[in-house]
């Protein structure tokens, strides 16, 4: 067990402008890997190789793409293969194929396995090295499924969650955050599943309202944080962006140490938070309102919509933290009319 | 970490094999990415690298890359290769 206390100092020690760099290029599409043999510093790409004189290609077996397509087979074999079919059968039918890359390339050597003794903090777990989901509750694989169906093998990219390092991780909260909201929006009313992530869901929505719900859905299906970073700075710097998910991070970590007193850090952060999304929105919207895609009406419908979640559920750790100013909201979204 | 080796042959019957560093699919594109060396160097000791899509719809064959998106991929796969600790075993 990680010593929560400690990892919330480094989070907090963190220097976001470090992962300007690390985060650096941002490709326009996501990127599967499947890493082999030995890593190269000094190289030349050479791009004129004559790929029509060769007439066999003989790559090792193990390299070969297997699947882009849900084997029956291979789910039928499974432990819980009716919540693993059902959830291929949501995914497959509400999501376009090119943001199932992942979910392709996992789902069919998924493992599953029951486990009673999991966790003190979780009700499952998705170990993204070996393809394996670990669950205490079957309410807990919808979850899980997701953090699967949104993993880069072997990469450290899971959804919006980025590791490479102790130094190099984040975005570990928005990630379980629209992972929660997912599971809620495709699974939560069948099997009345509510996600435990609720501080961090909330914002999560938040910010699928500021970069529109398809693309959201699809950036995380395809772990590509790069990406949502350069949709995000349309509306509001880099540096800032990054801080947001620090943030947001922080107080994930900060919810699973089960906190029982007020963090006056954790009301910083929150109001840091809602200050970095209200701003982000307003510039949205503006933009959206001056080049005539928002009539009035609508701007002030959205922007109440945006506003109402945002007040609401600033509960951390089962403490709940009012800080949301109405008045001063208010203000900074009246149009001029 | 055993090394992944490609077997390429022409079609003078000559084969060749290249050492894969990486592979990757991109889903822009939705097709898979081989990056491999000959394991030759250049006079200031750079590495030769190629990359090709792979393409196994029929027969197995490789393809050119044509689009500047598609090698910026490649050399971003090199760097990820470079940054993270290789954990992958087949």
């Amino acid at each position: 067990m990680p010593n929560l206390p400690a990892l919330l100092n480094q989070i907090q020690e963190i220097d976001f402008s470090l992962f300007l760099e690390s985060l650096k290029p941002a490709l326009a599409s996501s990127i599967c890997f499947i890493l082999t043999a030995r890593s190269v510093t000094n190289y030349k790409i050479h791009r004129d190789f004559e790929t029509k004189e060769i007439c066999k290609v003989e790559i090792p077996p193990e390299l070969k793409p297997k699947y882009f397509k849900v084997e029956l087979k291979e789910i039928n074999s499974k432990k819980l293969k009716e919540a693993t079919l059902e959830f291929a059968s949501v995914l497959e039918s509400t999501f376009p194929k090119s943001s199932l890359t992942n979910f392709y390339n996992n789902i069919n050597e998924l493992k599953i396995k029951k486990n009673p003794f999991l966790f003190w903090d979780a009700d499952g777990a998705y170990n993204d090295l070996t393809n394996e989901i670990t669950i205490l509750f079957s309410s807990a694989l919808y979850h899980e499924l997701f953090h699967m169906a949104s993993t880069i093998k072997n990469t450290g990219l899971v959804g919006f969650h980025q590791y490479f390092s102790k130094k190099e991780n984040i975005g570990i909260g928005l990630n379980e955050g629209y992972t929660d909201l997912l599971t809620e929006r495709y699974f939560g009313e069948k099997h009345k599943i509510k996600g435990v992530y609720i501080y961090e869901s909330k914002i999560a929505h938040n910010v699928e309202m500021i970069l529109g719900k398809e693309k959201m859905e699809e950036l995380y299906l395809k772990a590509d944080l790069n990406r949502f970073i350069e949709e995000m700075k349309l509306f509001a710097k880099e540096e800032d962006i990054l801080e947001f998910l620090v943030n947001l991070d922080y107080i994930c970590v900060a919810s699973n140490v089960h906190l029982i007193t007020k963090d006056s850090l954790i009301a910083k952060k929150i109001l840091e938070i809602q200050e970095f999304l209200l701003k982000t929105y307003q510039t949205k919207m503006k933009q959206q309102f001056e080049n005539q895609m928002v009539n009035q009406e609508m701007y002030e419908k959205q922007t109440e919509e945006f506003l109402n979640l945002l007040k609401t559920n600033n509960k951390v750790g089962g403490v709940k933290y009012s800080i949301a100013q109405d008045y001063t909201i208010e203000k900074d979204f009246a149009i001029k009319r | 970490m055993e090394k992944k080796i490609m077997k390429l042959t022409d079609y003078n019957g000559k084969e060749t094999e290249y050492e894969i560093l990486c592979t990757f699919t991109l889903a822009s594109t939705l097709k898979n990415y081989l990056v491999y060396t000959d394991n030759t160097y250049d006079n200031e000791g750079n590495l030769t690298i190629f990359a090709s899509i792979y393409d196994e719809t029929k027969e197995p064959k490789l393809e050119k890359i044509e689009t500047e998106e598609e090698w910026r991929a490649v050399e971003y796969a090199l760097e990820m290769n470079n940054h993270r600790e290789v954990t992958y075993d087949a």
